[in-house]
């Protein structure tokens, strides 16, 4: 390394001596630029098949080349003969053999470019008699380029710079070649290729246009104003400090705009709907818990977002760049007549289980004294397994514990070392209080360590949610969990057993983290998240997605977002990179609806009575319903881009709504069932039930089955009450 | 690994064999410009998958052209390298238009090292830093610095004498110098 700088540099002195007393400075610029080369990765083995490969087709070639020069130069031999004895005889006169030079010469340039093979022309001999050595010599590099130049001209069709032509000649080799000669097809296409590619510009670098169309880079973020980072974190912390707001029937919106949180809002006066999304399932499976123990669940435990998103939905697949594809439906609001519905669905793409990246885990385990039921530890450990059978020798697993204090039980191990990974889980134990900071801070280091690029790096937390950071507040916890965000690691939240109070705070844990959130209530649960859907669980394809949705008051009159009541944000966060919002996992879906009132086509108000200014309606896009633009990151990217779509409406009544639309508002129904919602109408039970029963569409893993006898326990508490 | 006379002789005896269909010639010919040529399609692409194939490709059409390949007009390094480059080129224009350049760049930042923050934090300024000099600055850099190819090499290549090639890359060092501190600086402040 020192060498080659060195060397460098000389050579840089040498060209300029008044460079003299500066060496320092210019070694460390060579320094730093040696320093940013890219590990290439060179691999042996690629390098050793390669090498049988192209020896093979070495060998397959080698044969025809040497007999044909002989052909040829014997067919031309005969032909000059046979010119020359025409050519005799019709004039009876030898001399006219050096009159028709000239067209010998023709004769010897088509030759030449057809037979020639090295500079030793095996022709020579034959034509030496009536063309001067030297005369042959001189004629062939002349003539090479002339014909060429023809074919290269009838065949390229872009206006190449053509500056590599004269010296790398590689047109006028593969034209003047033998390749050409031999019969197979492939050869000429070869060649083609070579010609097309040489006389292309050297800018190799220059960018290519990026496709004009629904993707577009966001310049840079808007600088967030000192008052909005404090109406944000005000809210934030207020949404910490107390939590019993945030859990209350109506949700907390302070620090929002002049949204009363679930309620109808006007089209006009406040025409964009901004949230981010939200990929939990936490909810249901909460739900269930309540259930399978025949109690209605508090309606605060209700995430009706995260009952819809429990479930998969049979969305197209992303094509294309985008990371996902995004579905938008309307119809008849099923419980409300004079409503309509609106499902708006992102779909994130799949990948294959061989293309996903390498993972790095650390598992940050609670073992603190109440994690001693049956339904956290031993669940826990049995959960954790399912997950460690997925992994191979590419990815790593480490082990953190916390309690009294935290600890590493299990260093990063290869992925294939199951026995291994298995013991360290069996020898977990629970005991003492929970020091959750010391264990988070112990975690990021680990996986920090462990780092790999362009891998999944990920911290699992399990816990049953009593979980602090010493004698810190929520909003400390809060902040330690957004500082780690910023280095690339993921947080997926596996809460066990726990209460309701508890589940708040892990999900600001999740949602802070750049992670997600699911609640293991049984080896079932444990099953679908760790096991099923593990790669929606652990492999983000895209983060910070937001939602943004521009309602079109020549068609709305007012509408609802029905669920995500945390999760909305400002509308100035949208184009904001600096707000953090919910990431969306491999293969996952996220479905959020709309509740829309219709306006009046008569009495349509185009202006809002303000005494200072007026809003005035565009009349261009009458059909149109509304315009959703969605913001994303990619998962290791600071820069979101937007894709865009519109909605018009088709009127459909529900039942001609696609199978989807009618299972997915059922699930909503349901929901503003269980939370006694005041928008319920004439929401009922038996017309969920009938709809899920005729919506079922593929149901592999029986989850449709079993929502459908939970709602039928939640139908007799609820009538029993 | 300059590319002096002897090298070149080397090479032109081992050409010289393979056109009459000597493998070991082949063989011989693969194994010394294997690596570089892998290099130097890894810096224009930065894609470990990209690279193996378009290596391949090199040596494929290597194999099909030798026989009428003319070692008087230029030496074989040069050809070699010449194909390679025009299959980059090719390779973003027709073959994959969408997987532009920038992309492909910014992939790199992954792939492979495991490196400290600190080493990352500068790889990555610096990868950002030489991405906004022209196409033209950035392939010699790369060809000389990075890839270690000989002023006559990358000359022969760019179509370019000795003497400007070796001026070239003498401005474009002392232009990095004076700016390398000034626009590490400002992009540390830009990033958040």
């Amino acid at each position: 390394m020192n060498e080659r700088i060195e060397q460098l540099l000389n050579e840089l002195m040498q060209m300029d001596p008044s460079l003299k007393g500066q060496e320092a400075s210019m070694k460390k610029t060579i320094e730093q630029l040696l320093s940013a080369k890219p590990e290439s990765d060179y691999d042996e083995k690629f390098a050793q098949e390669l090498k049988e490969k192209i020896l093979a087709e070495f060998s397959k070639q080698k044969k025809p080349k040497k007999s044909y020069p002989h052909l040829w130069s014997i067919a031309a031999t005969l032909f000059v003969g046979a010119l020359a004895l025409t050519i005799w005889f019709n004039t009876g006169n030898k001399d006219a053999i050096v009159q028709s030079t000239p067209d010998e010469g023709k004769l010897n340039d088509a030759y030449l470019i057809d037979g020639a093979n090295t500079n030793e022309s095996t022709g020579e001999r034959d034509v030496s008699k009536t063309l001067p050595p030297q005369e042959q010599k001189t004629e062939k590099p002349q003539s090479a380029p002339k014909q060429s130049e023809k074919k290269q001209e009838a065949e390229k069709n872009e206006g190449g710079k053509g500056q590599l032509q004269e010296t790398v000649p590689v047109d006028q080799i593969v034209q003047n070649s033998v390749v050409d000669r031999r019969s197979s097809t492939e050869k000429s296409k070869v060649s083609k290729e070579v010609l097309d590619s040489l006389p292309r510009g050297r800018d190799v670098f220059k960018p290519l246009e990026i496709k004009p169309g629904i993707e577009q880079d966001q310049e840079a973020p808007a600088p967030l104003s000192n008052q909005t980072r404090l109406m944000a974190k005000q809210k934030e912390e207020a949404d910490l400090a107390e939590p019993s707001t945030r859990q209350s029937d109506e949700f907390n919106t302070e620090g929002y705009d002049t949204i009363r949180e679930n309620d109808f809002l006007p089209a006009l006066s406040n025409p964009l709907s901004t949230f981010s999304i939200d990929v939990d399932t936490a909810s249901y499976a909460n739900m269930r818990r309540y259930l399978s123990r025949n109690q209605l669940p508090p309606k605060d435990a209700v995430r009706i977002e995260e009952l819809i998103n429990y479930f998969d939905y049979e969305y197209d697949l992303p094509k294309g760049k985008v990371p996902f594809s995004v579905y938008t439906e309307v119809a008849q609001s099923p419980w409300n007549r004079e409503n309509k519905l609106v499902m708006i669905g992102l779909q994130g793409e799949d990948i294959a289980d061989e293309d996903l990246p390498p993972s790095n885990l650390v598992f940050l385990l609670d073992v603190s004294g109440s994690m001693e039921d049956a339904n956290k530890l031993p669940l826990l450990k049995e959960s954790f397994k399912l997950l460690v059978r997925h992994l191979n020798k590419r990815d790593r697993v480490a082990m953190v514990v916390y309690a009294g204090a935290a600890g590493v039980v299990l260093d990063s191990t290869p992925g294939d070392r199951h026995d291994e990974i298995f013991a360290a889980l069996n020898r977990l134990n629970a005991g003492g209080s929970t020091a959750g900071g010391a264990g988070i801070n112990l975690a990021y280091k680990i996986a920090r360590e462990n780092y790999i690029k362009n891998g999944n790096n990920r911290i699992i937390l399990a816990t049953d949610g009593d979980f602090n950071v010493g004698a810190s507040s929520d909003a400390d916890m809060e902040r330690l969990i957004e500082g780690k965000r910023e280095e690339g690691i993921f947080l997926t939240v596996l809460g066990f057993g726990m209460g309701n109070y508890k589940d708040s705070k892990m999900e600001i844990l999740a949602d802070k983290g750049n992670g997600n959130y699911a609640y293991i209530d049984s080896l079932i649960e444990a099953k679908k998240v760790l096991s099923n859907d593990l790669r929606k669980t652990l492999f983000t394809i895209a983060k910070d997605v937001k939602i943004q949705v521009e309602f079109n008051p020549a068609e709305v009159k007012s509408y609802r977002l029905i669920g995500y009541e945390n999760r909305l944000l400002k509308k100035e966060d949208f184009r904001d990179d600096l707000k953090d919002a919910g990431e969306i996992g491999a293969g996952h879906s996220v479905t959020a609806f709309y509740e829309i009132v219709p306006q009046e086509k008569n009495e349509s108000e185009d202006t809002v009575a303000l005494k200072y200014q007026t809003t005035q309606v565009k009349k261009g896009a009458r059909d149109e319903l509304l315009t959703v633009h969605i913001r994303y990151k990619k998962p290791d990217g600071n820069k979101s881009k937007e894709i865009t779509q519109t909605l018009i409406d088709n009127n459909r009544s529900i039942s001609q709504a696609s199978s989807m639309m009618r299972f997915a508002s059922s699930v909503a129904e349901y929901g503003m069932l269980l939370r006694d919602s005041k928008y319920k109408a004439n929401a009922s039970y038996e017309r969920v039930l009938d709809r899920i029963r005729e919506s079922l569409g593929k149901d592999p893993h029986g989850y449709k089955q079993e929502f459908l006898r939970l709602i039928e326990t939640a139908e007799i508490l609820q009538k029993n009450r | 690994m300059t590319a002096n006379n002897s090298t070149q002789f080397e090479d032109n005896k081992w050409v010289k064999a393979a056109q009459k269909g000597n493998q070991d010639a082949m063989s011989q010919l693969y194994s010394r410009y294997v690596k570089r040529l892998y290099h130097f399609i890894y810096y224009k692409t930065l894609n470990v998958d990209l690279a193996q194939d378009l290596t391949s490709q090199v040596f494929l059409k290597v194999v099909e052209n030798l026989p009428a390949f003319q070692l008087t007009q230029v030496s074989f390094s040069s050809w070699l390298f010449a194909i390679a480059r025009n299959l980059v080129i090719d390779h973003f224009r027709t073959a994959h238009p969408r997987d532009n350049l920038e992309d492909i760049w910014d992939l790199s930042t992954g792939e492979d090292v495991e490196m400290d923050a600190v080493n990352r934090d500068r790889y990555e300024r610096l990868h950002q830093h030489i991405q906004m000099l022209s196409a033209e600055k950035r392939e010699l850099l790369m060809m000389r610095l990075w890839q270690d190819l000989s002023f006559q090499e990358i000359a022969d290549l760019l179509d370019q004498s000795l003497g400007s090639c070796k001026m070239a890359f003498y401005r474009l060092i002392k232009q990095l110098k004076e700016e390398m501190p000034a626009l590490i600086f400002l992009l540390l402040i830009l990033k958040p």
